[in-house]
């Protein structure tokens, strides 16, 4: 049987899930929620939705992804209640973050390095893959959402201003000052460890 | 923004060109301040790199700590409440 067939027999079968998924579930959920009893009513809902879609599935894609895609639906959804509650990190406290990267005229105080890397090959990099994840969880919390639905999640920038509640522009600024840290931190982390 | 843009201005463009399509003008000028700096030039590779970098799979689901899974009780009440979804139990 091979690993797309066993995959699909695991889905079939829900008394499995918890012991086949529940472990990779529950750490994706960590990595964005960081609170522990919530990341676990995620990943419960996440399998809920699953017991009921099930007849739906049918085998089209791997089942770990099609749960992952379930959870991120969760995710987004509890970012959305949560974010209509008062946040500490509004964007203006943010807005100097970046600017410690260049001088009075623009130019750069502190020129970018060469990164010998190469993104179409970015899975060899297993160490820069975990500086990476080290640098995200120091991201204000609402730069890190910003960034994580963006590029971790694939939303649009649309559909991040809708869950965040935010401005495009606003979306914009956020997203630059996201990247900008990550770019810095992985300046100080990763090249100082010798790549 | 000056029609010569800085390198601040370039790492701001180069960010918002991953979100939206920036107009004709910025698009060429940016082109323009990229083949004469290298520094500019880096820092757009260095986007690039981070966004391959967070399309990965290995970073999704990665926690620092590999052994932070769900604990036993939290195992023991996810297939409780499975099985009693299952089941139609209350």
């Amino acid at each position: 049987m091979n690993a797309r067939k066993s995959d699909t027999a695991n889905i079939d079968n829900p008394e499995t899930w918890v012991d086949e998924y529940g472990d990779f579930l529950y750490r994706y959920a960590l990595s964005r929620i960081k609170d522990p009893s919530v990341a676990e009513d995620l990943v419960q809902e996440t399998f809920l939705a699953a017991l009921r879609a099930r007849e739906n599935f049918k085998g089209r894609s791997a089942g770990r992804t099609w749960l992952i895609a379930i959870l991120k639906h969760k995710i987004v959804d509890y970012i959305r209640k949560k974010i209509r509650e008062p946040s500490s990190d509004k964007i203006e406290t943010l807005s100097d973050l970046a600017d410690t990267d260049f001088n009075d005229h623009g130019g750069w105080q502190i020129r970018p390095f060469k990164w010998a890397i190469n993104p179409a090959k970015i899975y060899e990099q297993k160490e820069f893959l975990d500086v990476l994840y080290r640098c995200l969880a120091e991201l204000p919390e609402r730069l890190a959402e910003a960034f994580m639905l963006r590029e971790m999640d694939g939303l649009s920038t649309e559909e991040v201003c809708k869950v965040l509640d935010i401005t495009a522009t606003n979306s914009w600024v956020m997203l630059y000052r996201a990247r900008m840290s990550l770019r810095r931190c992985l300046e100080n982390k990763w090249l100082s460890a010798g790549q | 923004m000056h029609w010569m843009f800085s390198c601040k201005d370039v790492s701001q463009l180069l960010s918002e060109s991953m979100d939206r399509g920036l107009p004709f003008y910025q698009r060429v000028l940016m082109r323009m301040h990229l083949l004469m700096c290298k520094y500019c030039a880096r820092c757009r590779e260095q986007f690039e790199a981070i966004r391959a970098a967070s399309c990965h799979e290995e970073l999704h689901g990665k926690d620092l700590d590999d052994s932070r899974g769900l604990s036993n009780g939290g195992k023991e009440r996810l297939k409780k409440f499975l099985e009693n979804d299952l089941t139609g139990a209350p």
